[in-house]
């Protein structure tokens, strides 16, 4: 069920870009998902709602009415945390696709992969490290074969 | 790569589907001096189109390059009714087949997985034996290039793989200590994945994004190994070309194929043999969607086992969490290490057969997040329980320190397990989309409970501070097997041992679907050695085959 079905959005109405309104809805929202903490930085910290969400709705744009739905719940009265509760506990669907997204554009930023020591998909060079383990291979061999013989 | 340039009206053989076998046999054929067309309703996929050097490589992974077409829904793809599935299957239209996607992990079945009825008293033996396959599986290790070590005592002696090993990386290490320290077996994996530029193919450089497509092109698919050679040979391979129906003559033999055209023009190619390789699903899906006044029910489908008997190899998965840095996004993805400790029957476990196991890289954040995503660390059950401060603690703990001991469960044929034709589903040309009734058994249940244990015992003996289970993944049928079984008897199979139907004498199937059993290994390796096993016969047979007037 998509966002249009459950009645919740007029689809004339979506357009394809954020609005600075919207974005700034959504920075809070993201910063509940992903704050600042253990020396990450928060999400909007890093342009998530500004620069990489539109990164990640251009790969996932199925996705982008549930971003949208989901940014239409801030500013209902509830704080940013009871609006992503209430969307984990009421609309699954719409949550998973908020935190896919948020997720997603927040590993983008190379300040959060310096941060986590992650240098992306990176390019190595073979090594051959047979050395490190023949001597445990060794005693696999010596067990001897683990199939089955077939009867003749 | 160019590929048609004017489709002949007739020829000699015409190959449906351009992956793994429809590349061997078609290479194999027009080396014999056959004329061949192969029909592929998918495309190239440049090598530049894989994400996997770039950011957009993980959200990509979930939309535009997932393995399962129903996610995808590119327009090559046809739809599949999953409704009444336990498992979803998984492939990939394009020339190369699902070798685009697949992890590479090229392992042979083992010698008790051609005698299953006669060692375990369930299923039925295949019609011919292991050592019937060795000399096709090792010169299948030299045509694809496949990077391992020899004398791995999960086989008998046989050639050892014509590449050195790929670094079994910090996570194999590991992996392997647990392995010693319990005195289970172990083996660094055979990957069709180039070690040294070989063949065509460059060197690895442990990307790890095996299975989203190789950007270097170090893995072998066979749009890089096979089809750059045979279409130079005269191969014409023609993309685009959705097939709707094997046609037949009065005498019931296949006289060629009729495809819809980019533009949904049909055509008609004219051919003396027909060969289906078009897997597990696709195969049976076209055979009953050429039913006829003389096949009725099917083409080539007096056994009623068309579609039947379907394999998919459930899958569970173990992860484990270290306290030490293992660079576990690092490749390849592709298997580091493989065990066969408990592959075999042991009737005190409750159930029969076994299963492999693979130690594979745990891909980026957001793969990690999939793994260990929504558990608090703190051990919280709030509904936002994997978000706000956890989300990083969660990621400092598992990201780059986890692996996955994966078990791949031979699944035992079932009749009540089969494709069948959807009766509401059509794919972009209009075509009936196939529909997938499948149920794991009591069997497998027990086998996978028994192994997940096996592969925590595992990664505790390794040292991991922590584990996961995934009991069954739902997105895991990668290997479609089973569906058109060969066989002696016409009465119980639908091809005998080289693929050729019992009904229909010049037609052949090259793929997963005449698996008699699913073993618990990896397929590709085998529908590799049995393509070019059985298109060695066609070509030897060849004055004698029975062909359209």
């Amino acid at each position: 069920m998509n966002p249009i079905q459950i009645g919740l959005m007029d689809p004339a109405h979506v357009s394809e870009q954020l609005s600075d309104e919207e974005r700034e809805a959504y920075a809070m929202l993201a910063d509940e998902l992903i704050p600042a903490a253990e020396g990450m930085p928060a999400a909007s910290e890093v342009d998530v709602h500004r620069r990489w969400i539109d990164q990640a709705l251009r790969l996932r744009p199925d996705l982008r009415l549930h971003l949208k739905v989901a940014i239409a719940a801030v500013g209902t009265g509830d704080s940013p945390r009871q609006v992503a509760i209430g969307l984990a506990k009421e609309q699954p669907e719409i949550f998973a696709a908020l935190g896919q997204l948020t997720a997603g554009a927040y590993y983008m930023d190379d300040r959060v992969r310096d941060a986590m020591g992650y240098p992306g998909q990176e390019a190595r060079r073979l090594v051959d490290d047979t050395d490190e383990y023949l001597e445990m291979l060794g005693r696999v061999v010596e067990r001897g074969p683990v199939f089955r013989e077939i009867p003749r | 790569m160019t590929t048609e340039t004017t489709v002949p009206a007739r020829v000699d053989v015409v190959v449906v589907g351009a992956g793994v076998a429809g590349a061997i046999a078609t290479r194999e054929l027009v080396e014999a001096g056959f004329s061949v067309v192969c029909l592929e309703q998918g495309d190239w996929t440049p090598r530049s189109e894989f994400t996997g050097a770039t950011k957009d490589w993980e959200l990509a992974a979930q939309r535009n390059w997932h393995p399962n077409p129903n996610v995808r829904g590119m327009t090559a793809d046809y739809p599949i009714d999953v409704s009444e599935s336990d498992v979803n299957p998984l492939m990939y239209a394009g020339v190369g087949g699902s070798s685009i996607l697949y992890g590479a992990h090229w392992v042979r079945s083992l010698p008790s997985d051609f005698r299953v009825r006669t060692l375990d008293g369930v299923a039925d033996d295949w019609p011919l034996t292991y050592e019937d396959l060795q000399p096709y599986y090792e010169r299948m290790d030299e045509q694809m290039g496949v990077s391992g070590l020899g004398d791995d005592p999960t086989y008998p002696e046989t050639a050892a793989p014509p590449l050195p090993p790929l670094p079994i990386g910090r996570i194999g290490i590991r992996a392997a200590k647990g392995m010693d320290a319990l005195g289970w077996h172990w083996w660094p994996a055979p990957n069709a994945i180039a070690s040294r530029a070989s063949r065509g193919r460059e060197a690895c450089v442990r990307r790890g994004t095996c299975q989203t497509g190789c950007p270097e092109g170090a893995k072998s698919s066979t749009d890089i190994t096979h089809w750059p050679e045979a279409i130079a040979r005269g191969a014409v391979l023609v993309t685009g070309a959705r097939v709707s129906e094997v046609t037949v003559d009065d005498r019931g033999l296949a006289t060629g194929a009729t495809w819809l055209d980019r533009e949904g023009v049909r055509q008609h190619t004219r051919a003396d043999v027909v060969i289906l390789a078009a897997n597990g699903v696709g195969t049976p899906r076209l055979m009953l969607m050429s039913s006829s006044q003389r096949f009725p029910d099917g083409l080539a489908n007096s056994s009623g086992l068309v579609g039947r008997r379907l394999m998919m190899h459930p899958y569970a998965a173990v992860n484990g969490v270290y306290d030490e840095d293992l660079e576990s996004w690092l490749g390849p993805a592709g298997q580091s290490i493989v065990s066969a400790q408990f592959y075999e029957t042991d009737a005190s476990r409750g159930f029969v057969r076994g299963a492999k196991w693979q130690v594979m890289p745990s891909g980026g954040p957001l793969g990690n997040r999939s793994g260990y995503g929504g558990r608090a660390v703190a051990g919280g059950t709030d509904e936002l329980a994997g978000w706000g401060a956890d989300f990083h603690a969660q990621s400092r703990r598992a990201f780059g320190r986890s692996f996955e001991w994966g078990i791949i469960a031979e699944d035992l044929p079932d009749e009540g397990n089969r494709v069948v034709l959807s009766d509401s589903l059509l794919d972009s040309s209009g075509l009936p989309a196939p529909k997938i009734v499948y149920r794991s058994s009591e069997n497998t249940r027990k086998l996978l409970e028994f192994h997940r244990d096996r592969a925590r015992e595992a990664h505790l003996a390794a040292g991991a501070i922590e584990t996961f289970d995934t009991p069954l993944m739902r997105d895991c049928g990668w290997h479609l097997l089973g569906t058109a079984r060969m066989g002696t008897d016409p009465a119980d199979s639908v091809v005998d041992q080289y693929g050729r139907s019992h009904d229909v004498p010049n037609l052949y199937l090259m793929d997963g679907s005449t698996f008699v059993t699913s073993s618990g290994m990896n397929p590709t390796a085998t529908i590799a050695a049995l393509a070019l096993r059985s298109v060695e016969h066609l070509i030897a047979g060849r004055r004698s085959q029975v062909v359209p007037a």
